[in-house]
């Protein structure tokens, strides 16, 4: 056991936080309101990061990939989450090991899942090349049980309408108002939970970024903002809302990381017997992640006073997004579900 | 980044699973918690098994009895211990993870020789007096008091009063932490570490019953105890930085056995539930499920802590250890009331007279009450995080004062 990440997953990190840097990021303080149609894919930052080879990181060497496994995917998606990097980035990791034409990042892909019942919102769709959808097929027979499948579209065939104010300013949205949608199958149901399986990872991954780059900005507040002829961060009521967002983060990011290296142990086929179950460590991850998220952006806020609350200083950026997040790939109460199943 | 066990890892593991399934069965059960010299022979008779198996002291160097086993080696013997329902360190607790590893780092080469063995082997007992009734998490501001006396100044005599001193009833040795500096001088720098044995005329207990009813902790009264001089370990005054090297291993290693508890104590609290029917309301099911995703993360962040340990250049615990104890003591409440609330009116109702058996639930919810206040409370464990971690400045007040 040595569970430190490598040099070599430090220094992607590093690759990855290198590019970001080049790259002017949603939440950075002194960011004026936005103007309509501001929000979408920052198609510079993508391209850089498509050379970099972010979206082929989990394909193998011989199909143009990297040939490295979740645990490397994770350090990405946290990079990428501390700088709120907006576009379809989940989806398209995860389309690549599936489907090799979208390894290179030419291509944007966008995901959607259809199996509740609920209005179904999409992002980023006028961006994308593709969309995946999962989507649960009523069985022939009246009362048969169906099958969940997955199915690649045309963005371009669907008919959906645009959301005039999307909560997360630079994600658009839009509302889809067409079912049954059309497409060619490329995954049966095996391959629908592995796709909600692995972007909940990644989202996870993507929060802890979120919950750590906010610790930072309070804790870097706390230590500046003088009140009472001293630093806000000298008093325990101030400090321990820092201290418990370090802890939230830390936790998360441990949960994160090991649910990762599961899942890739799970995939080289080797005996787990001793460790937990990768599917329930995941969703153990995104609970953690999500909430490190949601709290840390309230926390950090509180930290930085009224201020906390403007658009200039940017916080609400990361609140929008760990929101929306906390939405995507199985919500709390279906990830709590999933891991009471293996208890 | 990765979680298996390495060959040699994995023959440890396998060859401990094996010595554990063999010798555990020749244990009596474990004793009543108020039947202290019933304790000592229990525990004491399994650290002597321990020991003669090479098991002891399993993470101090060689070339003081231990075993000189990796961290990880350490983490593994602690889940599998607590896997096969091992008997806990009990009374030994003070000993092996206080004073030994303290006595190893400072301690003189006779007082290493005349201690050391003798933890290891299960034969001498220790306890802690380090707090005081008006020194808990200010623990520099102690007042028990040591004045040099005889003809070359070769005893120091103690007078004061030291409280939660875990094991006392039993001890053979106290850690003791006194004042030989000036009471109003600079409250960090006049503390001394003195080897105080147990049966020195002048020391008193007075039992503690905590609101389980069991007798763990003691008041211990000091008067005109007269310690050798010899018994100091390390430099007169040096005593606080010698304490804090123990701290940093109690914190670190402490509680890696209660996860791998907690975890199996979750999944048959989700038994229970199934049984009563709880399981069907889904708050309840998803705070137990929500709590296992919680100690997963935490032992996730004990391994995390571990291999850091592994490769670091002094072996001791790092930052993530406080990390880890304020998550971890909250969760632990948050499991005992839980498992209280599945039961229901069963949980008002105790089969044991006193309800003083380890994993007795109603023993085990008013237990974990201390949780968030032994071995530094949580607000002390956030002023670390924030001070040491993050560097945020200390409460004004903090840095001076006297010890008065």
């Amino acid at each position: 056991m040595d569970f430190r990440p490598t040099q070599d997953q430090l220094a992607l990190a590093g690759a990855v936080r290198d590019v970001l840097g080049k790259h002017s990021a949603p939440g950075t303080p002194g960011q004026k309101a936005p103007e309509a149609g501001i929000g979408g894919v920052d198609v510079a930052l993508w391209r850089d990061l498509a050379e970099l080879g972010i979206f082929g990181v989990r394909v193998p060497e011989a199909g143009g990939g990297l040939g490295l496994g979740h645990a490397e995917s994770v350090h990405v998606f946290e990079e990428l989450g501390r700088c709120l990097a907006t576009g379809p980035f989940t989806a398209t990791a995860l389309a690549a090991p599936l489907l090799p034409e979208y390894a290179g990042g030419r291509h944007r892909v966008g995901f959607g899942d259809l199996t509740g019942g609920e209005p179904q919102i999409l992002e980023h769709l006028d961006a994308l090349d593709a969309l995946l959808v999962v989507e649960t097929v009523e069985g022939e027979a009246p009362g048969a049980v169906g099958h969940t499948q997955v199915l690649r579209v045309e963005p371009i065939e669907l008919r959906a309408d645009a959301v005039p104010h999307p909560v997360d300013p630079c994600v658009p949205l839009h509302r889809l108002r067409q079912k049954p949608l059309r497409g060619e199958i490329v995954g049966d149901a095996g391959t629908a939970d592995a796709l909600l399986r692995e972007g909940a990872l990644l989202t996870a991954a993507y929060q802890v970024g979120i919950a750590a780059v906010l610790t930072e900005r309070a804790v870097a507040y706390a230590k500046q903002r003088t009140q009472f002829g001293r630093a806000i961060g000298s008093f325990q009521a101030v400090k321990h809302l820092c201290a418990d967002m370090f802890a939230r983060a830390e936790l998360a990011r441990a949960a994160v990381h090991s649910a990762a290296v599961l899942l890739d142990d799970e995939a080289a086929g080797h005996d787990g017997a001793d460790l937990p179950a990768a599917a329930a460590a995941v969703s153990a991850a995104k609970l953690l992640a999500d909430e490190a998220a949601v709290t840390n952006a309230r926390s950090a806020i509180q930290v930085h006073g009224g201020m906390g609350c403007t658009w200039e200083m940017g916080l609400h950026f990361h609140l929008k997004r760990a929101w929306a997040l906390s939405m995507a790939y199985g919500r709390a109460a279906e990830h709590t579900d999933l891991i009471s199943e293996s208890l | 980044m990765q979680l298996r066990d390495t060959p040699d890892q994995q023959r440890f593991r396998e060859e401990l699973r094996a010595w554990l399934r063999a010798t555990l069965p020749t244990l009596d059960p474990q004793p009543s918690q108020d039947d202290w010299p019933a304790r000592r022979a229990h525990d004491s008779h399994w650290q002597a098994l321990l020991h003669q198996a090479g098991y002891a002291g399993l993470n101090w160097p060689a070339e003081y009895g231990g075993r000189g086993a990796t961290p990880t080696e350490h983490l593994i013997f602690l889940e599998e211990s607590e896997l096969a329902g091992a008997p806990y360190v009990g009374v030994n607790f003070v000993g092996l993870l206080h004073a030994g590893p303290t006595l190893i780092a400072e301690a003189s080469p006779e007082q290493r020789e005349r201690h050391i063995p003798a933890i290891l082997r299960g034969e001498e007992i220790w306890c802690q007096g380090f707090s005081e009734p008006d020194a808990g998490s200010d623990l520099a501001a102690l007042r028990t008091r040591a004045v040099r006396e005889g003809a070359g100044g070769e005893h120091y005599v103690v007078n004061g009063r030291k409280t939660w001193t875990s094991h006392a009833e039993v001890a053979d040795y106290c850690e003791l932490l006194v004042r030989t500096g000036p009471p109003d001088g600079p409250k960090h720098q006049g503390i001394t570490w003195l080897i105080m044995p147990m049966d020195t005329p002048g020391v008193a207990l007075r039992p503690l019953m905590t609101a389980g009813g069991s007798t763990e902790f003691s008041e211990m009264i000091l008067e005109d105890v007269r310690i050798p001089v010899a018994n100091r370990v390390g430099q007169e005054g040096d005593g606080w930085r010698i304490a804090m090297v123990t701290f940093a291993f109690e914190r670190g290693t402490g509680f890696v056995s209660e996860v791998v508890w907690a975890r199996r104590r979750l999944v048959e609290i989700a038994a229970l539930a199934r049984e009563k029917a709880a399981w069907e309301d889904s708050q309840t099911r998803r705070r137990i499920a929500r709590l296992a995703a919680e100690f997963d993360a935490l032992w996730a962040l004990v391994k995390r802590n571990v291999s850091e340990a592994e490769h670091s250049a002094d072996g001791v615990p790092g930052p993530g250890s406080s990390v880890f104890k304020l998550r971890f003591s909250e969760a632990r409440q948050h499991l005992d009331d839980l498992h209280a609330e599945v039961r229901g009116r069963d949980a008002l109702a105790f089969d044991d007279e006193l309800c003083t058996y380890d994993g007795e639930p109603g023993y085990e919810r008013l237990r974990s009450l201390a949780y968030t206040i032994a071995a530094g409370t949580s607000q002390v464990q956030r002023n670390i995080i924030g001070e040491r971690i993050l560097g945020l400045p200390k409460e004004p007040s903090a840095a001076k004062g006297g010890a008065r």
